[in-house]
């Protein structure tokens, strides 16, 4: 419990006062509704003409209307009357279409269609008129005003919760659940209606403004709150006569409609952004362009004897802002690459190793700051400025990520997402013709056909090779291949590392290969570099790792899962029986 | 204890007819014993497995669990006695409700199986939490406070809150790093020690059972091809397709004749 105190205070430290702040205006003017009696200096329905259309004054402190009646009274009423109606619409319409949505996806089958083809209908017709029509036939009274604003507005409510259901359903969350026993009954109370309120929730305060905003409306039409009762709308409507001389009488209740629409989307705008998003907040780093000669370096470019190699690290250092101070992902790394050299990036998940890759190319997100120095080919791309960095994307350095389900574009063909990174641009039958000959370089069989597929029409493996197809498609000197077999089954793994060999040999290509596994890329690189905790441990040629000595790289030999020893030679024998048949 | 008969698994498509997934398996899980299940992905045996904790019915065969088909009992019956087979999922994060806090999710789990009283119920979940090697302070936390390993021990804390029989594994450890790996699979077999569970334990890498699997049974599209001793299956292989799974579950190729790396010689 104690360990998690500080998180969960930061976190809330920095999401409170910016959600209460967007929602001060709405609890003001709620608050101020609701002590109306107390607060307002008059009764709203007492008239006086003799004081009509008074201007603001010390006793009528926004002045008279047509009537005298105070108006600072009317406006104080009229927010008790608007957001009482807007709080009971929008808790039926809450309930009504969170239940509704949530039995659909719950109940499944017949009942969940007829549940979408509710909500489709009711969202599809325009719902002023709808409301307009509900008021139109059974006439014109609070009761009705509330049904009408109520069936215009629960099927938003309904859509959401279903989603949020379905999605629930699908999890591994809920089969564990069914797993243990639970009865449906608790599942429903317990998970599916938290599940499905807490999206439905967020949606309900840009809500408050839409049912206010229309209270007001069918007002100003005639259809909703009806005199004397004060409304803002209504007041709207009385004004009417006086735009031009009686500015008090239009502007307030114009003024609290405004604050009221726009508090509710503010907020909502706040609550809807995803939490990871919010608790880290962004603030541009300044590139801080390393002069001073760091250590190492000397040694190092003695030990290479070149000049320049073509991808030189010299303590990289990335700070990631976070709301409890910044966090050092990378704190000092040096290393070089040159033209047709494998090197090996290992280490656990959080040792850096990804972001030492990704952050020289802009691509760590904008809460990174890089220092240091990261050259290609002499030129320093820290500090860099977007334009350098994006021409060195893609056509000097590309990346294949580790997830290939992720990291293509569900909705383009595989040809069109391949196309997109030739270097030079191409069109037409040159680009066809270059990304085929580019897919069947990554061993794709039927290259011609690939090309037409979507990406969910592919295996894994295949979007895999795909993606190593679209790393190629700039003619890069250096591919960084981020986990690329990690999402992959075993046989699968084995056939993209044999591919990654041969492009990279075929090609000369420079390949930094980062992976948290040194089973898979013991045999692929020449030197490996072991990272733990932001920093290199251990760079060792590849065919040295048995004689690691450093503690954390043991740890990752040991961790690799081993077959007996005995295999081999069986195995071995197996294949050549295999042969002979 | 798990007793796996002739079990036929079909899937309705939209076109074209049924999609045998599973077809005519036979297995057995014995008390203490674990026992893996590997082939490639689609072979049929993530369908399997969800047919045993009776996510998923089968067309055809029995899946006693202590001589109790799920698939044959009634709605409430089933609830009871369902909890002897326990699942534990790939994804350590999805099985787990990212609203609740470690302690309340395993509660729940002592809750439904009504197995402590309520008074001892905070008790217990600590209990749980140690045998799975976490430091009982986490019950206040949420499952994205916390890593992916510490996220399946959590899982798996709650699966023996209902104290199962069996314990499906699902690829338990794909989703997770390889020195991560390595604890999560020790932390199993120091619990079939301790408790005497069976395992069914379900992978596409024969490198993983290696470590910890008793006996070991191939699947190819959706028949057992092979099924026998670990070490028989790993140093003798007589189908093609376990040679096949072998061969891609062997890590260091060039250092295979010699003794492996780590392994002092």
């Amino acid at each position: 419990m104690t360990g998690t105190a500080p998180s969960g205070a930061a976190a809330s430290g920095i999401r409170l006062p910016r959600a209460l702040m967007l929602a001060l205006p709405l609890v003001l003017i709620a608050v101020v509704g609701a002590l109306a009696p107390w607060l307002a200096p008059a009764s709203p329905s007492a008239t006086d003409l003799s004081a009509s259309l008074e201007g603001p004054s010390t006793s009528h402190w926004l002045g008279t209307d047509q009537l005298g009646r105070d108006q600072l009274s009317r406006i104080v009423f009229a927010a008790r009357t608007s957001l009482s109606v807007a709080a009971v619409v929008m808790t039926l319409a809450f309930v009504v279409g969170v239940t509704i949505g949530a039995v659909g996806a719950f109940a499944g089958g017949i009942v969940d269609r007829l549940v979408t083809w509710a909500v489709e209908a009711a969202l599809s017709v325009p719902s002023l008129l709808l409301a307009l029509a509900i008021i139109g036939i059974r006439g014109n009274s609070v009761p009705n005003l509330i049904l009408a604003l109520t069936i215009v507005a629960w099927a938003p409510y309904a859509r959401i919760a279903r989603g949020a259901v379905l999605g629930y359903r699908r999890s591994a969350a809920s089969e564990a659940l069914v797993g243990l026993g639970a009865h449906p009954l608790r599942v429903l109370f317990g998970h599916v209606i938290p599940t499905a309120s807490r999206p439905a929730l967020v949606f309900a305060s840009t809500d408050v403004g839409a049912v206010v905003l229309a209270t007001a409306g069918l007002s100003f039409l005639g259809l909703g709150i009806t005199p004397p009762t004060p409304e803002w709308g209504q007041m709207l409507v009385e004004s009417r006569p006086y735009l031009a001389t009686a500015w008090w009488l239009w502007l307030p209740p114009g003024v609290a409609i405004t604050v009221v629409a726009l508090s509710g989307n503010l907020l909502s705008e706040h609550l809807g952004v995803a939490p990871e998003l919010r608790r880290l907040r962004i603030r541009r780093p300044r590139p801080t362009p390393s002069t001073s000669p760091k250590r190492g370096r000397a040694q190092t470019a003695a030990k290479t004897g070149r000049p320049v190699p073509l991808w030189e690290m010299r303590d990289l250092r990335v700070d990631f802002d976070t709301p409890d101070g910044p966090v050092a992902a990378v704190r000092g790394l040096d290393y070089t690459l040159d033209r047709g050299e494998v090197l090996a990036i290992v280490g656990e998940s959080g040792s850096g190793k990804t972001v030492s890759c990704l952050a020289p190319l802009g691509l760590a997100g904008d809460r990174a700051a890089v220092r240091g120095s990261a050259r290609l080919a002499g030129t320093e791309l820290v500090g860099a400025g977007e334009d350098t960095l994006r021409a060195v994307r893609g056509a000097e350095i590309a990346v294949v990520f580790q997830n290939p389900y992720a990291a293509l574009n569900p909705l383009r063909r595989v040809g069109a997402l391949v196309a997109d990174g030739l270097r030079p641009p191409a069109k037409g039958h040159q680009a066809r013709e270059r990304v085929v000959e580019l897919l069947r370089a990554a061993g794709l069989p039927h290259p011609e056909d690939v090309a037409d597929r979507y990406p969910h029409e592919l295996s894994g493996g295949m979007r895999q090779r795909v993606l190593v197809a679209a790393a190629l498609a700039g003619d890069p000197d250096i591919v960084v291949a981020d986990e690329p077999t990690t999402a992959l089954d075993a046989t699968t793994q084995a056939e993209v590392i044999e591919l990654l060999r041969r492009l990279q040999r075929e090609r000369g290509l420079a390949l930094v290969l980062v992976s948290h596994d040194l089973g898979v890329v013991a045999h692929l690189a020449d030197r490996v570099l072991v990272m733990h905790d932001g920093v290199a441990v251990e760079e060792i040629a590849a065919d040295q790792l048995p004689n690691a000595t450093h503690p954390r790289t043991r740890d990752l030999l040991d961790a690799v899962p081993r077959l007996p020893e005995t295999r081999a030679g069986t195995r071995a024998t197996t294949r050549s029986t295999e042969a002979r048949c | 204890m798990l007793r796996i008969q002739d079990v036929t698994l079909r899937y309705r498509r939209r076109s074209g007819g049924p999609l045998t997934a599973v077809d005519g398996v036979s297995l057995t899980v014995a008390a203490g014993e674990i026992v893996g299940l590997v082939g490639e992905s689609g072979c049929g045996k993530s369908s399997l497995a969800r047919a045993v904790v009776g996510l998923h019915r089968h067309d055809e065969g029995t899946i006693g669990l202590d001589d109790v088909d799920l698939s044959a009992l009634g709605a409430s019956e089933r609830r009871r006695h369902r909890r002897r087979a326990q699942m534990v999922f790939q994804d350590p994060f999805g099985s787990l409700d990212p609203h609740r806090s470690v302690g309340s999710a395993i509660g729940e789990a002592l809750a439904i199986a009504r197995s402590v009283p309520r008074t001892q119920r905070a008790e217990r979940v600590t209990e749980l939490l140690e045998l799975v090697h976490l430091d009982p302070s986490v019950r206040g936390r949420r499952p994205r406070e916390l890593s992916g390993g510490q996220c399946q021990r959590v899982a798996i804390a709650r699966a023996l809150a209902v104290e199962p029989r069996l314990l499906v594994c699902d690829e338990p450890v794909t989703a997770l790093d390889l020195s991560v790996q390595a604890k999560v699979l020790d932390l199993l077999v120091e619990l079939r020690d301790r408790l005497g569970t069976g395992c069914l334990f379900i992978t596409h890498d024969l490198a993983v059972l290696a470590r910890i699997a008793d006996r070991i049974a191939v699947m190819h599209e959706g028949r057992l091809v092979e099924s026998g001793p670990a070490q028989q299956i790993l140093t003798a292989p007589s189908h093609p397709q376990t040679v096949r799974l072998l061969e891609a579950a062997t890590r260091f190729p060039s250092t295979a004749q010699n003794p492996p790396i780590g392994v002092p010689a």
